[in-house]
């Protein structure tokens, strides 16, 4: 079936994780290598490990976005940033944008009002950011009157925010409803503004 | 929203600052439900009510724009409050018109509080993924390249593809100005065309369709009829036309003494 021996998956498995700038998805070696998904799948597991249990060492791989990638060490980020001067570090997600990403994520496909219905503003201007950002992408149309645009999370949204499926959100409905202290605090600080309090 | 604010004394009395407070409407009254400590399920929605109102005239007061959807939600409140203040229907149809006014608003409410909640979660996982780092895209490597396969089409591959030969392409120090040429047709080259076309017709005229020769523009069509215009108020050409619906015969002014 392949042309490659199991004890020559491992290195070469490594090199390839080395040299992508994208997470490497198992399916698409095996199809590649024309080699078992569940070996390469197990050979990528074994390495997750082995490198979990380096010693001294800077990487380590990540599942993430359906697939795997070498990356740095979340001990090292300070020091890799200032090495790297930080240059393409784009900014953080804003408030808006993050809760409209919550939306998009869990009732995709979703069409733009049904975003505003759940927030109660208008996600003109966040679609567009998130879409730049490649974080959203359309899916579709509605099949409703107008069809309108149906939005949906992408692969560099799992990325983003260093998931590996969609499945790693948790239901919505475990969220408890309760009184968060941080939340309190801005808007006790808003409120003031406006004389109220 | 421009009533006197004369049930919130306090307003009166505003500090000098400007802020957007909150994110929308569905944002303040989670925060007037939790300060009043009342239950979500359980609104009282006539203090709640006042309260929102009372934010709203607050913000006027300081010549904060009121955004529309803040608007909506006030209606949305009064009329869930005139509906409480109705005297309940017999208990006949429970299903529709006994049910609370409120519970659409609940649902709502929850959700977005959830979506809220949730947020925060998001925020840790966008630092946590943050402190990684990845290899970068390098020039070697052949990803993305055209044509990308089909059914291996993710979104926004396409996208990425476009990015990456662009900047293959690199900025090729053009600049991205467009010049737009002045169209040619102007009302006074329109009349004088026209004018000369008149007398050199001499004292027989000239019909006013062959004024107008193919191929048509549109624009042509409409500036020619416009010198025509301007020409017969100038009073430097006449128009006849002998029957109803009959051809119109252009011809110079017989003599400008007339005029």
């Amino acid at each position: 079936m392949s042309d490659f021996l199991e004890t020559d998956l491992p290195p070469l498995l490594e090199a390839y994780l080395f040299v992508a700038t994208e997470p490497v998805q198992p399916a698409e070696i095996a199809r590649l290598l024309q080699a078992d998904a569940g070996a390469v799948e197990e050979a990528l597991e074994d390495m997750v490990n082995a490198y979990g249990r380096r010693i001294n060492s800077g990487l380590h791989i990540v599942r993430i976005a359906g697939g795997y990638q070498m990356a740095t060490r979340p001990a090292l980020a300070h020091g890799i940033g200032r090495l790297l001067a930080a240059p393409n570090q784009k900014s953080r997600l804003s408030k808006p944008a993050l809760e409209t990403l919550a939306v998009i994520a869990y009732q995709q496909p979703v069409t733009q009002a049904e975003i505003e219905a759940v927030r109660g503003v208008s996600a003109d201007g966040v679609l567009k950011t998130l879409s730049e950002r490649q974080l959203i992408a359309e899916t579709g149309r509605k099949e409703v009157a107008g069809r309108p645009i149906l939005y949906g999370t992408t692969p560099d949204f799992l990325h983003y925010f260093g998931l590996h499926t969609l499945d790693d959100l948790p239901p919505l409905e475990d969220i408890a409803l309760g009184d968060s202290d941080g939340e309190k605090a801005a808007e006790a600080e808003a409120l003031m503004a406006v004389g109220l309090e | 929203m421009s009533a006197p604010a004369s049930r919130v004394p306090l307003i009166s009395s505003l500090p000098p600052v400007a802020l957007p407070a909150f994110e929308g409407p569905l944002d303040l009254l989670l925060h007037l439900i939790r300060e009043h400590r009342v239950d979500i399920a359980d609104i009282p929605i006539l203090q709640i009510t006042d309260q929102y109102l009372a934010y709203l005239r607050a913000m006027e007061a300081m010549n904060l724009s009121v955004a529309g959807e803040f608007l909506l939600m006030a209606a949305t409140l009064l009329e869930i409050k005139s509906r409480m203040l109705l005297p309940n229907p017999p208990r006949v149809e429970e299903t529709e018109e006994g049910e609370d006014p409120r519970l659409e608003l609940v649902r709502r409410l929850e959700d977005y509080q959830r979506y809220k909640l949730f947020i925060a979660t998001l925020a840790e996982w966008e630092d946590d993924r943050r402190a990684l780092f990845f290899r970068g895209q390098g020039d070697y490597g052949g990803e993305y390249v055209l044509p990308v396969g089909f059914g291996d089409l993710k979104p926004g591959a396409l996208l990425k593809a476009l990015h990456r030969l662009l900047a293959e392409a690199g900025d090729d120090g053009s600049q991205a100005v467009t010049s737009v040429r002045r169209q040619k047709m102007t009302l006074r080259l329109a009349m004088a065309a026209l004018w000369h076309k008149v007398e050199r017709s001499g004292p027989d005229g000239i019909l006013l369709e062959d004024c107008f020769e193919p191929p048509f523009v549109r624009l042509e069509v409409v500036m020619l009829f416009l010198a025509l215009l301007e020409l017969l108020r100038n009073c430097r050409m006449q128009a006849v036309q002998e029957t109803h619906l009959g051809q119109i015969l252009l011809t110079m002014q017989a003599a400008d003494a007339d005029v």
